[in-house]
């Protein structure tokens, strides 16, 4: 899902730019000592993960991880999010330099959202958790494909078609993400729940 | 604890064991899984009057059915067409200059290759034709080639130098057209990701990690 360089307009890149920079000044607030660890181990996973592919059909899908990032930074996910993809872009030429801003802000707005929507769920029961979880990933994926969606708008010809297209291709992956956000979730609370957001109501 | 919640806990800590299983398991496996579209590419080689495309996405599904337009260096869109079934599209050299061809997928995928002047013109030079003048020397090298025919009988005619030209370069043309696709494919595969990449990737964020903690240590301690 990510962009490749000269495909969006410039009023868009540079959109994306001021947003996703705005987005990283946020979370480089919030990072503090203990905190960048953590951040650096999910970006490096994130990272890695467009390169684990499940065989589906007759083609492949790749994991993303947006949600479960968003879910466990914050805001933090928008300097750990541009980390990684910038260096996508420069190593792997996945998406395109000037359309770093725009993939920043289709990876990491989406799981910004997940955080202010699932952070106070994965404390009630385990069952809750899990739903939680299957959350993160499920909504990761689809509103990158949203934003993606939104973001093509102004260069392809109508917003229904592109956003159509995209999400009927990773609708696998929302499942399958769903599913690893989802054991990744309760894998995190049996072994470090303090890595996870918020806390247990006192 | 009761007995019941404690099997509940048990089953439902056996499945959570299988499910983190299942996913070590994909883990590990992965690498060995061609990848899908995080971007798509596409390379081109010269054969004589036609340049040949072949278009796919990054790990080596082909990209059908996408569009290909041809610029050339002032920014003017010479043609346009799409691949075929092989992720495949050809065209005759629209002009003798520096091509760049772009692939555009859909959906944000888009990738570019540039075709250099000196390349289609060394192509074409590969295909000339009758038009022209034989060097003296070439006239000279085939009179040494055809042997002298005995006096009275009439041999065959020696063959004009322009004619075994064009045999020679045809012959060599059939040889190096899968040679000069290999190569394309080649300089093509080099823009794959591998280990190093991946590891430089990783260690590039730990690496900053490492400055932004000391940082902010540094912003605590004061």
């Amino acid at each position: 899902m990510h962009i490749s360089e000269g495909v969006l307009s410039g009023p868009v890149l540079g959109a994306g730019a001021a947003l996703a920079a705005a987005g990283t000044a946020v979370g480089l607030k919030t990072l503090d000592y203990e905190k960048i660890a953590g951040a650096a181990l999910l970006a490096a996973g994130f990272f890695v993960a467009s390169l684990i592919h499940v065989p589906l059909g007759p083609g492949n899908v790749h994991l993303i991880l947006n949600g479960i990032v968003g879910l466990l930074l914050g805001w933090g996910a928008f300097p750990a999010l541009l980390v990684a993809l910038l260096l996508q872009a420069v190593l792997f030429q996945y998406g395109g330099l000037t359309a770093l801003g725009v993939n920043v802000l289709i990876m990491a707005v989406p799981g910004l959202v997940c955080y202010y929507l699932f952070r106070s769920m994965l404390w009630k029961s385990a069952r809750l958790r899990i739903a939680a979880g299957f959350g993160c990933g499920f909504l990761g994926v689809l509103l990158a494909g949203l934003i993606a969606a939104a973001a093509l708008v102004i260069s392809e010809e109508s917003f229904l078609e592109v956003a159509g297209l995209i999400l009927a291709a990773h609708v696998p992956v929302m499942f399958i993400e769903g599913i690893v956000s989802a054991s990744g979730v309760a894998f995190i609370h049996k072994v470090q729940p303090s890595l996870l957001p918020g806390g247990p109501p006192r | 604890m009761t007995e019941r919640s404690e099997k509940k806990r048990n089953d439902t800590g056996r499945v959570r064991s299988w499910v983190l299983r299942l996913a070590w398991i994909l883990f590990i496996l992965a690498p060995a899984i061609p990848a899908q579209a995080h971007r798509v590419s596409v390379f081109a080689w010269v054969e004589g009057d036609t340049v040949h495309t072949e278009s796919k996405f990054g790990g080596g599904r082909k990209a059908k059915g996408a569009v290909i337009e041809v610029y050339d260096e002032t920014g003017k869109m010479l043609l346009t067409g799409k691949t075929d079934d092989n992720g495949a599209f050809s065209f005759a050299v629209p002009k003798i200059a520096t091509l760049e061809v772009v692939l555009k997928a859909g959906t944000g995928h888009q990738g570019s290759w540039t075709v250099s002047e000196a390349e289609i013109r060394e192509a074409k030079t590969g295909m000339s034709t009758g038009s022209k003048p034989s060097a003296p020397s070439g006239e000279a090298a085939v009179e040494a080639l055809t042997p002298p025919s005995p006096t009275g009988t009439a041999g065959p005619a020696p063959m004009p130098v322009q004619e075994l030209r064009n045999v020679v370069e045809e012959a060599m043309a059939e040889q190096l057209r899968p040679i000069l696709g290999r190569l394309a494919r080649l300089e093509d595969q080099a823009r794959e990701p591998d280990l190093k990449d991946i590891l430089g990737g990783i260690g590039y964020i730990f690496g900053l990690a490492g400055v932004a903690a000391y940082v902010a240590a540094r912003k605590r301690n004061r």
